[in-house]
């Protein structure tokens, strides 16, 4: 026959009372035991919901900070593309291939206008000789009296011609002048941007260069390493799920003590108690691994994500403290390879209009070139006339004779001295067309190579801001994770007064066990369909079997999962 | 790492007399992009019904109507009557589960679960 709960608990308290003292002390009974334990499960209740809030809180937090990393990394990796831009705008800068035809032609330019302005300055002479030659013609065609008339025009046409051929060889000397100064001041003035580039923007743009190669790297090694701590942030993200199984321990450990006082309070399960006690001792194991875990894998999250902040720290300092590494350095150096192209840009389109202003020059002493070509062989011509009409005279005329052909051979030294500048207009005017060419492209090359490396500086600098920005954002979560985590860790202290309710509970038990002497199988097996938890039958089966001293079959067991 | 479900957004009613479990259930399944409505008991629950409803998860052992008769209200209601119902317990006797999986229930988890156990079911579940 079932024992009613009031004799069962009859035992109780003379047991309990003749202990003297404690929370289960004299004239306490299972009510009292079944108060302690409902307070102390409720109260440690809230202090497992609060830590649950804040896990909560915790992983959004860590999958934020992981995030950060994340977008660190796509950012430096990003970054990565504009630097290797820079690096080539910053070779192309550094190179001379260009210049090296612009000095050829500037160098040519020089040497033809020095020509030009030889030739011009021979003419000079060969005029003289022209007036000379005038005035002896006269003369000597005086002396044939009526005859002389053609004589006297050759003698004109020679001061006339002779007076054109100075005026354009006058003219053309000036603009000569003026072309060989101009020709030797670009020389000097390209000669100077030439040793500029050489002696400053080559190496400075190599310097430069290094400096962004080491930027890509280190920041290609930073966003490798982002990657790993956003990796490792999500790995402290999913420990969180050995938190999320340990929480669970309360309620399993709230549901074993509520078996076991509905054991105790039913009618059936007298002689039972050592069961009960034992039942208690492995809810307060559980109860005390599940606080033990939780608090484990707080710590563990609270240490991981330390060192995850000291690595994050460590890259960013070393990075920072790393030689030609500091951002001022490179992006003050890109400014200034960028300042230079820019001053390049604007000679070089100086360069190119003051070619072009030259080669307006050099058309005016092309158009005086021709004149005077044609000139010489207009004279040329009436020289020979003269000297048919000379030979009409016989030896009368062997001195008009000498004089027309001389007159003849400075009339080819003319033509010769016109072709040759025909010639050297024609070089010098091919070398300021490519030399306008030349410079014009160098200039917009100058300027698109300036605007890329003005536009890959404020790249760099954005990434390097960015990713400070975002290491700094990183930085300031991990350290407002770990508060918290150390604030929780430190809050979750609340189960030591259930761990102590439930030894007292399991005490009283143990020191009652020996007074229930109502044991007997039916007891064991009504105590069993009460505890259905696997781990609750595993204690009944070895309390059962110590009992009997048998073995005793337990209820069959499913999987953890199971899909009907 | 829990894989998140974030195609569209599904409400699961989570049934616990338990606020801690019902909290971490939560927190598994918010933090794999599905919507969780939270009851205290099976009468709560019945109380809280979201509409549409994709999943009920619930405990068996509570007051005031435990999970087997919510289980069975659930299959007698005109708008829960093919939502799919895991049933996570404390419980592991086959015997229950047979008792639940008769009542109606889609599946059976043991407590303590972890966050991707518990979402690789309802994903599972919810096909």
């Amino acid at each position: 026959m079932p024992v009613r709960t009031e004799s069962r608990w009859r035992w109780l308290r003379p047991r309990a009372a003749s202990d003297g003292g404690g929370a289960f002390g004299a004239g306490e009974t299972f009510s009292e035991i079944r108060r302690e334990l409902t307070q102390a499960m409720a109260s440690t209740e809230e202090g497992f919901l609060e830590a649950g809030g804040r896990l909560l809180d915790l992983r959004k937090a860590i999958d934020g900070a992981a995030d950060g990393a994340d977008s660190l990394a796509g950012l430096l990796s990003e970054g990565a593309g504009s630097l290797s831009a820079l690096d080539q705008a910053l070779l192309e800068a550094a190179g001379v291939s260009a210049y090296d035809e612009i000095s050829r032609l500037v160098g040519d330019l020089h040497g033809r206008a020095h020509a030009i302005h030889g030739a011009i300055q021979n003419i000079e002479p060969i005029v003289r000789t022209f007036a000379v030659l005038a005035v002896m013609t006269r003369v000597e065609s005086a002396r044939f009296g009526g005859g002389s008339a053609a004589f006297a025009g050759l003698a004109d046409s020679v001061r006339e011609l002779s007076g054109q051929i100075a005026a354009s060889a006058g003219a053309s000397g000036a603009s000569a002048k003026a072309l060989l100064d101009s020709a030797a001041h670009l020389a000097r003035r390209f000669k100077r941007l030439a040793a500029q580039r050489e002696q400053s923007l080559g190496p400075l743009s190599r310097a430069t260069g290094g400096q962004v190669r080491r930027r890509s790297a280190e920041q290609a090694r930073v966003s490798e390493a982002s990657d790993r701590i956003a990796a490792r942030f999500r790995d402290i993200s999913a420990s969180a799920g050995d938190i999320v199984a340990a929480m669970q321990g309360h309620d399993i450990v709230r549901q074993q003590i509520e078996h076991v006082l509905e054991v105790l309070e039913g009618a059936t399960a007298a002689g039972t108690t050592q069961l009960e006690a034992a039942q208690l001792d492995h809810s307060r194991v559980t109860f005390e691994r599940s606080v033990t875990e939780i608090r484990a894998g707080l710590e563990k999250i609270e240490t991981e994500a330390g060192q995850v902040a000291e690595e994050s720290d460590r890259l960013f300092n070393e990075r920072q403290e790393g030689p030609d590494a500091g951002p001022s350095q490179l992006e003050s150096g890109l400014e200034t390879v960028a300042a230079i192209l820019g001053e390049h840009a604007a000679a070089d389109r100086e360069l190119a209009q003051v070619a072009q202003g030259l080669l307006n020059r050099l058309s005016g002493i092309s158009g005086a070139v021709a004149s005077v070509q044609s000139i010489g062989i207009e004279m040329r011509r009436n020289a020979l006339n003269a000297a048919v009409q000379v030979a009409q005279l016989g030896s009368q005329g062997q001195a008009l004779e000498t004089i027309a052909a001389a007159i003849q051979a400075l009339a080819h030294d003319v033509e010769q001295l016109s072709a040759k500048l025909d010639s050297e207009s024609a070089g010098a005017s091919q070398a300021l067309s490519d030399l306008v060419d030349r410079a014009g492209e160098q200039s917009a090359r100058s300027e698109e190579r300036f605007e890329r490396l003005r536009d890959g500086a404020r790249r760099a600098a954005g990434v390097r801001r960015s990713a400070e920005s975002v290491h700094g954002e990183t930085k300031a979560a991990i350290a407002a994770i770990r508060a918290d985590l150390r604030e929780t860790i430190e809050a979750f202290g609340t189960h030591q007064a259930c761990l102590a309710a439930i030894r007292r509970a399991g005490d009283v038990l143990r020191t009652a066990a020996a007074g229930d002497t109502n044991a007997g199988r039916d007891a064991w097996e009504a105590a069993r369909s009460l505890y259905t938890m696997r781990s609750e039958r595993l204690v009944h089966k070895a309390m059962a079997e110590r009992e009997s001293g048998v073995a005793v079959e337990a209820a069959p067991d499913g999987d953890n999962v199971e899909f009907f | 790492m829990v894989e998140k479900v974030i195609s569209m957004k599904r409400t699961i009613l989570t049934v616990d007399d338990s606020a801690t479990v019902r909290q971490m259930v939560a927190y598994a399944l918010k933090s794999a992009g599905y919507d969780v409505v939270e009851a205290k008991n099976g009468e709560d629950a019945l109380g809280r019904l979201p509409s549409p409803l994709s999943l009920v998860i619930t405990d068996l052992n509570m007051p005031v109507m435990n999970g087997i008769g919510l289980i069975k209200a659930l299959r007698a209601h005109p708008d829960a009557r093919y939502v799919p119902i895991v049933v996570l317990t404390t419980e592991s006797e086959a015997a229950k589960k047979q008792e639940a999986r008769a009542a109606g229930a889609t599946a059976w988890i043991v407590k303590p679960f972890r966050p991707e156990q518990l979402t690789a079911v309802v994903q599972k579940v919810l096909g």
